[in-house]
């Protein structure tokens, strides 16, 4: 076994067998190189064991958390996990309505508010373009209530009446919530287009390393990294100097935890960046 | 209502594991506590579900570990990696082993990448069971000791060079 063989951390954290340990001791017992490493590694994982388990100043975190839950009761999460985001929000309108002391102009109490929403979408593609214009400011008159119920739901929060304080405080979580799933169907919905694009792309002009490493980098987002890799691998064999694609591929190995691998590319970028510089300054 | 008993309990007794795991993954204090409390916020949201309330402890610590990676990607992303060799050259034997201070390897714990990061302090810090820590994680047993492996040798590299 040479110094180059030997495993000290493994050895060290009882990961090698019987056969593998003996000979890293035996290999340990005669060089005094090696011997001061494992020093140096066993006085770390020493240290490592003194890392902080608990807090002890955790006591108001707690007192936070148990205020929170107690204040609210349990929230109605069925609500939250509607079918469609548009349903949530005019069943949180509809709720609003019930805050004693809010105007909530528009609420209504028992509607089933996702057909009339439903309706409404339907027409933005009348024959009529009355009928268009109609249904669009419905829509987004929509939006105003919206807004007008955040500005009145704070309002009811500082209601001195505990109930009401409630109500309010689990509508206004209900309206964030809804909101936050809006713009998550949003941002995959907007994903799903810009990879329908770029697979249009790379079908339209498949030697363009700029479409791959494109879509290579919305695999990065999504956290595909197999797939990252495969793309930013085209990327390169179309144009070798492409460092972006290079990088792109190093974050994805890194992904898969191949430290190596993103090592071996992120030096060459620093090798295609030096190369560049070097052709920048020649002279012209 | 038992439940909400159950959930007082695991408040009182996980908070002060999950606030450390949390302020040593961000160093930011009142980061660290706004994460223990959504994380306990999740949980009351699931509590309801009884495999939550059988594995409360390790749920309530992944759901952390994950939000802090989240933060930590959004702050200071790919932190010190290039720095990193893969084997670090042994220092001359007659060179006195120096101990860095806890402080130290806090701070070398903290800008270690992902996963090593993460597996080593559910390891030393949180005292998990290899097998625990995979679950955690969601990856195989062998994986997590070859990151935690790694992760000693990042470390050493980052302190001692």
């Amino acid at each position: 076994m040479t110094c180059t063989d030997v495993r000290i951390e493994d050895f060290l954290l009882g990961f090698l067998d019987a056969g593998e340990a003996a000979e890293v001791e035996r290999h340990l017992a005669s060089c005094s190189v090696c011997a001061a490493e494992r020093d140096r590694v066993r006085a770390l994982l020493d240290r490592l064991e003194e890392l902080p388990m608990r807090e002890a100043d955790a006591a108001p975190v707690a007192a936070a958390v148990l205020a929170r839950t107690r204040k609210k009761r349990k929230l109605t999460w069925e609500v939250l996990l509607m079918p469609t985001a548009a349903s949530v929000l005019f069943g949180v309108i509809a709720f609003i309505a019930l805050v004693p002391q809010q105007p909530a102009t528009t609420a209504k109490q028992d509607a089933p508010h996702a057909k009339e929403i439903d309706k409404l979408v339907e027409k933005l593609s009348d024959a009529d373009v009355a009928e268009r214009d109609k249904a669009e400011k419905a829509i987004v008159d929509l939006a105003k209530d919206l807004s007008h119920a955040f500005i009145a739901l704070e309002k009811a929060k500082k209601s001195g009446d505990a109930e009401v304080v409630a109500r309010a405080e689990r509508a206004a979580k209900a309206l964030r919530d809804a909101i936050a799933a809006l713009a998550t169907a949003s941002k995959s919905d907007d994903a799903a287009e810009r990879m329908a694009a770029l697979d249009k792309r790379i079908v339209d002009n498949p030697k363009d390393p700029t479409a791959w490493l494109e879509r290579a980098r919305l695999r990065l987002e999504q956290k595909k990294w197999q797939d990252a890799i495969a793309d930013c691998t085209r990327a390169i064999e179309l144009d070798p100097m492409l460092a972006e694609a290079f990088l792109a591929r190093a974050t994805a190995r890194e992904g898969l935890e191949d430290l190596a691998g993103a090592i071996e590319d992120k030096n060459r970028v620093r090798i295609i960046e030096e190369m560049r510089a070097r052709m920048d300054e020649r002279p012209k | 209502m038992p439940e909400e008993a159950d959930f007082e309990t695991a408040v009182r007794d996980y908070a002060p594991r999950l606030l450390a795991l949390a302020r040593l993954m961000l160093g930011e204090a009142h980061e660290a506590e706004d994460v223990v409390q959504d994380a306990f916020a999740k949980a009351w949201a699931r509590w309801d579900d009884a495999d939550v309330r059988a594995h409360a402890l390790p749920w309530l610590l992944t759901v952390v570990k994950n939000r802090c990676i989240d933060l930590g990607r959004v702050r200071t992303p790919d932190v010190g990696f290039e720095r990193l060799p893969e084997k670090p050259a042994p220092p001359p034997p007659d060179e006195p082993v120096h101990t860095a201070t806890l402080d130290q390897v806090i701070e070398a714990v903290r800008r270690l990448p992902e996963p090593y990061r993460t597996v080593l302090l559910l390891r030393y810090s949180q005292k998990l069971a290899y097998e625990e820590i995979a679950k955690a994680t969601g990856v195989p047993l062998g994986t997590v000791k070859s990151q935690i492996s790694r992760a000693v040798r990042l470390l050493r590299a980052e302190i001692n060079p």
